[in-house]
């Protein structure tokens, strides 16, 4: 049987390239998480982990088949500067400092263990970004630069839209759900999707679609959250953890895009140059 | 199709025109027997007689105003400004009386007048026949000014414009009057003003150039094909007004934008397209608005070594492009 797809190096556009890449990326993973997410820990995470590749094997594959080469790991690395690393490496801790904040507060967090814990777990940082990178380079460095032409908004709620039903495995077998309630736990992982979106997307825009930054920040925050609940669950994940964090995102998500939301432009109106000079054209 | 220079696109075109409407006629400098210092009307005397092709005394002021007494009185006249340096002295009626003709009649009057003038540096021509005056009349409402770099282009605008009912300023830089060839349809096709054209496609680094110095721009492009940088470049052929849209997509479209102009960096052309590009594609912006210009001197220097440090070039082009991509 011949592979068939719907673009090849003669009739492909940056909008197809998007369409095959998120249908075959979604198909793949999928073959690895669904068993993966309902299987027993260690086989499990085995699967998952392997899932976990597919967005990196399926840029490849369509490098390969369409001829390009707009992969280009060397350029990847020119783009990095200091300020974009720290950004990446503090945004974790950011995003979840009302939470740690509020543990803080209440005296439920005790920063020596979380420390202790941290400094445990360094190797499974390196692991978290090795997976992040490969997931990375499909979502960031491939597909994010063939959806250009379109508003940065409605990009972000692209990506988020494909980003969750890409992790549907996961939240369907109940995988990092705190809480009792797995319909309130759907609805937050489906915001939580959408609000984290537009940060990873910032920073691969800022490193010139380098998917370094938003590797190391997806790294972060999957560590700093394992740390976390390392600590004691003092807070179900819908409750307090996830509103108060999906709450605060939503608030970074308004002042990072404020310009977007500076009303309705009105409409088009002729422009004085445009009355003065109507272009009128005779014989 | 038949490959012709930009001069040769002038020359064909007028005098198809010509041919077609006997309302046309042309008056310059040394236009007539001589043909042009750059042969633009070289053989259209001898096919169209001394009353369409007049040789005018050396006054730039009244080659203009005659102009436009003739177009307010119903004729298509086409003057030629020898060296755009020398269309000073006709600034009053250009600006004052040309451009203002269809607003002060409330439209009742408009003022279909052609002026081309061969312009820009980069031939040796030293202080009075090297400027860039393009910015100086894209600040004046009223006023087409337009800047076709290729034969196709040149023939297609320019037989648009004979056909504009309002002051149309042709720039057509000289020093690509012989360098530059292309294919020429043979049909009387035109190309509408306020239609930017995409010259190369590219995803990293939009360049908006025109004149010379998009060739300059497309030799840049290609050289840095070499480094996975793809530019695209924008050739916006109208420079007053200016098709906004495509600069705008395409800059939408890579984040960055670099303008290119050989006109002085200050207050020239580019600032006009990065204030545009800074209001209406901020939040698509991956990093600044850059230019490379002519420096900030009160004219091109004669010599050849200063002149090709006041002229912007393929390399300087491509550093500046580098750079931006790599921001």
């Amino acid at each position: 049987m011949r592979l068939s797809l719907p673009i090849t190096p003669q009739s492909t556009s940056p909008w197809r390239e998007a369409l095959v890449f998120a249908g075959l990326t979604i198909a793949l993973t999928w073959l690895f998480w669904l068993p993966g997410a309902f299987l027993p820990a260690v086989l499990g995470n085995f699967m998952l982990a392997i899932g976990s590749f597919a967005p990196l094997a399926v840029a490849i594959f369509l490098e390969i088949w369409l001829q390009e080469n707009t992969l280009a790991p060397r350029q990847w690395l020119k783009t990095l500067s200091a300020r974009g690393v720290a950004v990446a490496v503090l945004l974790p801790f950011f995003i979840l400092m009302p939470i740690l904040m509020l543990r803080f507060n209440q005296s439920t967090l005790e920063i020596g263990k979380l420390l202790n814990d941290a400094r445990g777990m360094w190797f499974s940082l390196i692991l978290l970004f090795v997976l992040a990178l490969a997931e990375e380079i499909g979502w960031r460095a491939y597909l994010l630069p063939r959806l250009k032409t379109i508003p940065l908004y409605l990009t972000n709620f692209f990506v988020g839209l494909l980003w969750f039903t890409w992790q549907l495995p996961l939240v369907l077998a109940g995988r990092f759900n705190e809480s009792e309630n797995f319909g309130s736990f759907f609805i937050e992982m489906f915001l939580y999707s959408l609000l984290i979106t537009p940060f990873f997307n910032r920073l691969a825009r800022r490193a010139n679609y380098s998917p370094v930054l938003s590797a190391i920040l997806r790294a972060g925050l999957q560590f700093t959250v394992a740390v976390y609940f390392l600590q004691g669950r003092a807070d179900p994940f819908t409750d307090t953890f996830g509103t108060l964090t999906i709450g605060w995102l939503f608030v970074l998500n308004l002042i990072l895009f404020s310009q977007l939301w500076q009303g309705k432009k009105p409409p088009a109106e002729i422009s004085e140059l445009e009355r003065v000079m109507p272009l009128e054209v005779g014989n | 199709m038949p490959e012709i220079t930009n001069i040769e696109a002038v020359t064909q075109t007028l005098q198809s025109e010509m041919r077609r409407d006997p309302k046309i006629f042309i008056t310059g400098e040394d236009v007539g027997k001589r043909g042009g210092v750059f042969r633009a009307t070289k053989g259209l005397m001898e096919e169209f007689g001394e009353e369409r092709v007049v040789d005018s005394p050396l006054s730039e002021l009244s080659l203009v105003a005659v102009g436009i007494g003739a177009a307010l009185y119903g004729l298509r006249p086409v003057v030629e400004i020898q060296f755009a340096d020398f269309i000073a002295p006709a600034f009053n009626q250009i600006v004052q009386e040309a451009a203002r003709f269809r607003y002060r009649t409330n439209g009742e009057w408009p003022c279909p007048l052609l002026i081309r003038t061969p312009y820009g540096g980069g031939i040796g021509g030293g202080l009075y026949h090297s400027q860039s005056i393009e910015a100086t009349y894209s600040h004046i409402p009223g006023l087409y000014v337009v800047a076709p770099s290729t034969p196709y282009d040149i023939a297609g605008m320019l037989r648009y414009a004979l056909r504009v009912n309002d002051p149309v300023l042709f720039l057509e830089h000289k020093k690509t009057y012989r360098l530059i060839k292309g294919e020429v349809p043979a049909d009387e096709y035109m190309i509408p003003f306020m239609k930017a054209d995409i010259k190369r496609v590219g995803n990293d680094v939009t360049v908006i150039a025109y004149g010379l110095m998009l060739h300059e721009t497309l030799q840049a492009a290609q050289e840095l094909v070499h480094e996975d940088i793809n530019v695209e470049v924008i050739d916006p052929r109208t420079l007053h007004p200016l098709d906004q849209d495509t600069i705008l997509s395409s800059v939408k479209k890579t984040g960055k934008a670099l303008i290119v102009h050989e006109d002085n960096l200050t207050l020239g052309l580019g600032a006009e397209i990065a204030a545009l590009i800074a209001s209406e594609a901020f939040e698509f912006l991956d990093a600044p608005v850059m230019r490379v210009a002519g420096p900030d001197v009160p004219a091109m220097p004669y010599a050849r070594t200063m002149q090709d440090y006041f002229m912007p070039n393929a390399e300087k082009i491509a550093a500046a492009v580098r750079k931006l991509n790599a921001y």
